[in-house]
């Protein structure tokens, strides 16, 4: 449980400390010009889901923020995971910020496609052209 | 040669069986993007038998049965709920319904598994990928 109450994710925890607390996802959250960049690595199972959904609402509240979320190093997610991105996404339109998906791989870009989830989220090639938006 | 594992109601203990079946698909020299949908559709299987299925009660049980060869995956999942009818669950890739929580795991295994049939009692799925 360790892992739900840290304030901050970074890819220089290690591993086994994200298996340890029951996850198998990290998020590295940094600014980077206009936007916040949130660098998702790992899977995104039922467990993780609820995670990330949380860590996403506390980076959409601010009004005009510009969330950019790099997917680049996304192995994995479910329909939790997805679920968790669209309650963000409708957090977004609440608070008046924005997210955007950033350099999903093949199969992860074949998984929004199915779903038609690319209808919802603005996905881009990589981070500075969601940047640019 | 079949393999069950009786799991109780819990998300760790189902991520315990689902990683031991996915170590007998990278044994098998399964394609990436089987793998991958091996491991969503075992995801959203085991989590629609623990969640929506036994309701997380820590008295009920999921069953995972699998067979894996090398040119086919069978996973078989059961739980101890009062079923469900898959042809009832909304559409979720139409414009109305993307943003609603439900039926995208069922539609998935759909789309990613070569069958899927479920059981007359709604509480039993049986998933084939075939290893192309």
């Amino acid at each position: 449980m360790q892992q739900a109450t840290r304030s901050e994710w970074s890819k220089e925890t290690p591993r086994e400390d994200a298996m340890e607390s029951g996850g198998n996802m990290l998020l590295d959250v940094r600014q980077q010009g206009p936007a916040v960049v949130a660098s998702l690595v790992g899977a995104v199972g039922m467990t993780e889901a609820t995670l990330l959904g949380q860590k996403l609402d506390d980076l959409l509240q601010k009004p005009g923020a510009v969330v950019v979320l790099d997917i680049e190093h996304l192995d994995f997610i479910c329909s939790s995971g997805l679920g968790a991105l669209i309650q963000a996404q409708a957090k977004a339109r609440q608070y008046e910020s924005k997210m955007r998906l950033a350099g999903p791989r093949p199969m992860v870009m074949r998984l929004l496609e199915t779903t038609r989830l690319t209808n919802l989220f603005p996905v881009f090639g990589s981070v500075s052209e969601a940047i640019e938006g | 040669m079949e393999t069950m594992a009786v799991i109780p109601s819990d998300l760790a203990a189902a991520h315990e069986a689902e990683e031991a079946l996915l170590a007998q698909v990278a044994r098998c020299g399964y394609s990436d993007a089987a793998t991958f949908a091996i491991k969503l559709a075992l995801e959203e299987g085991m989590n629609n038998a623990i969640k929506h299925g036994n309701k997380f009660d820590a008295n009920k049980t999921v069953q995972l049965a699998y067979d894996i060869s090398e040119t086919r995956a069978v996973i078989t999942i059961t739980d101890q709920g009062g079923g469900f009818n898959p042809s009832a669950l909304p559409d979720p890739t139409v414009d109305e319904n993307l943003e609603k929580p439900t039926g995208r795991g069922v539609m998935l295994i759909h789309a990613y598994m070569d069958e899927v049939a479920y059981n007359a009692a709604g509480n039993q799925v049986r998933m084939v990928k075939r290893n192309t």
